[in-house]
């Protein structure tokens, strides 16, 4: 398990896609960063970083997304998953090691980007509100709206993983994600406002945004963290359901 | 294998059946044919065996292992290709093997070894994309290669090749199969089968129709005729028909329809009429013609 665990992540470290994503990530991190630097007038607080990275939250859990249904979307467009299995014939054992290199490298991968876009935003933030005192900035809870997003992320790499497996590509996992998100979850808001509580996006932004004053008020952020949990657990399960029985053709 | 079924379910409804009840057997060592016309099965057996797909029913073992439950005690010990490479086009063919020696925590070297037994060391860092059929069909047997494996499965190994490298291929399996290993080769290439197997199995529609050695299949479909060239071969016809012998005559030469032990009998009546041969030879057939006559297809 161990080395079937260490051959995908080589196998994922190597993939030309992702390295192209995370480049043009990174450059585009710096032309905002350089861009907040050249139009500041001196009021971008340390506090406004966490607001930058709230605003970061969406492009990093598409990037997720993006890196859980590719891990295993390329493999059956180029049908190595098949010889893969003429090496290691467990497929729990291959989803599951799979599952895992995806949710490592989405974990590596995020905190590296949010780490180049702390460091892009730290020269210029050194500023002092110019409505009043300037808001307190803390480091420990930086660094926890961080790890709130890399959990997310990962949640969002699962989900879209489990879409890849089940329809056999990439495509099939980004244009359910947003069947998903723009008409399953536009037709709840819309005809069942109630049920919007169980809704994704609703517990994914629950638990980015993590205090007390957030949207979703029905759910602390442990509850949703727990509830967006289950449904990824729920969409792999269903996943190595349907590789289990799947014909290898 | 034993009863081995597998049906498909067809999207419009119904099922089509890729085997209906093929028993199987192969001995350990040497090389195995496993031949059929396209759709006869041979894939889909492969798949079976290698865990890649449920048989409908039956049984199915390899190396002792029931392959679709135990099949992990023993793909150490099996090397594979099933249909065309599968290969990631983007990393090198050192990549795809470095990662495929990985998961068996086998050495670089033997990476290395592989690639140079398939001819494949030069172009090994170049992107798999670049690479020609055939190169991929090497790399992927460098793959099957790479275990050391004692079985191989092979599912048309020699597809893409050129005649070269065709003939690589045969010299490197009946190698591989001197050192006590075990080769069990798919192909259409029929000539190239009766170069290269010791044995074979014939397939037709999901069963099997034929079983054993190459010289014996080829002995049994021979001696029922002798063909015979001469200067004047339709007198030679006439001759033969008035000595109350069945002849046909075909491509200027006539096929006598007698065991060949009594072809003297018939240089015995030719002669006898003034008609000399300059060649009297049991009517041999080749691989082809008995897969041809066992599976009903026609010939090209």
């Amino acid at each position: 398990m161990t080395r079937l665990f260490g051959s995908e992540m080589t196998r994922l470290a190597s993939r030309r896609l992702f390295r192209w994503l995370l480049i043009l990530f990174i450059g585009g991190l710096v032309l905002i960063g350089v861009l907040i630097y050249v139009n500041d007038d001196g009021a971008f607080t340390r506090a406004e970083m966490s607001d930058a990275m709230l605003g970061l939250a969406f492009p990093l859990l598409m990037f997720g997304w993006l890196v859980g249904a590719s891990a295993i979307g390329a493999e059956w467009g180029h049908r190595t998953v098949s010889a893969l299995l003429t090496w290691e014939p467990r497929r729990s054992r291959v989803l599951v090691a799979k599952a895992a290199a995806a949710s490592v490298c989405t974990v590596l991968w995020v905190v590296a980007l949010q780490i180049v876009f702390t460091a892009v935003l730290l020269p210029t933030a050194t500023g002092e509100s110019a409505f009043g005192p300037t808001p307190a900035f803390s480091w420990g809870e930086y660094a926890e709206l961080g790890g709130r997003i890399v959990l997310v992320a990962v949640v969002a790499s699962l989900l879209g993983f489990g879409l890849a497996t089940i329809g056999k590509n990439t495509g099939a996992a980004l244009g359910g994600g947003m069947a998903y998100l723009l008409i399953v979850e536009s037709l709840v808001r819309a005809y069942k406002p109630s049920w919007s509580d169980w809704l994704l996006s609703t517990n994914m932004v629950r638990v980015i945004e993590g205090s007390a004053d957030a949207t979703l008020q029905s759910r602390t952020t442990t509850e949703a963290a727990v509830l967006l949990g289950a449904y990824a657990a729920g969409m792999f399960l269903l996943a190595l359901w349907f590789f289990r029985r799947r014909e290898m053709v | 294998m034993r009863g081995l079924k597998k049906d498909y379910r067809r999207l419009r409804g119904g099922t089509t059946r890729a085997l209906d009840g093929l028993d199987l057997e192969v001995e350990a060592g040497g090389v195995f044919g496993f031949l059929g016309p396209n759709g006869s099965g041979k894939t889909t057996t492969f798949r079976c065996l290698l865990g890649l797909a449920r048989p409908t029913s039956g049984t199915c073992r390899i190396l002792g292992a029931d392959s679709q439950r135990d099949l992990h005690r023993v793909v150490a010990r099996v090397g594979s290709i099933v249909e065309t490479p599968a290969l990631f086009p983007t990393f090198s063919g050192r990549r795809n093997l470095e990662l495929l020696a990985a998961l068996h925590d086998l050495p670089d070297t033997r990476v290395e070894e592989v690639l140079e037994s398939v001819g494949l060391a030069d172009r090994a860092r170049h992107a798999v994309k670049t690479y020609s059929l055939g190169m991929r069909q090497r790399l992927a047997l460098a793959g099957a290669l790479l275990k050391d494996p004692e079985l191989l499965l092979l599912d048309e190994p020699a597809n893409g090749l050129d005649p070269a490298g065709i003939r690589e291929v045969r010299e490197l399996l009946r190698s591989l199969a001197r050192e006590g290993r075990t080769v069990v080769v798919s192909s259409h290439i029929l000539s190239e089968v009766q170069l290269m197997c010791d044995r074979v199995a014939i397939v037709s529609r999901g069963r099997l129709v034929a079983q054993g050695d190459v010289d014996d299949l080829l002995r049994r479909a021979q001696g029922s005729g002798v063909l015979v060239r001469l200067d004047d071969p339709a007198r030679g016809a006439e001759v033969l028909r008035a000595a109350g012998m069945e002849t046909t005559e075909s491509d200027g030469a006539l096929r006598v329809a007698i065991p060949p032990r009594e072809a003297a009998g018939v240089a015995r009546t030719l002669a006898g009429s003034g008609l000399y041969p300059y060649e009297l030879r049991p009517d041999e057939v080749d691989l082809e013609t008995v897969f041809l006559e066992l599976t009903g297809e026609q010939a090209p």
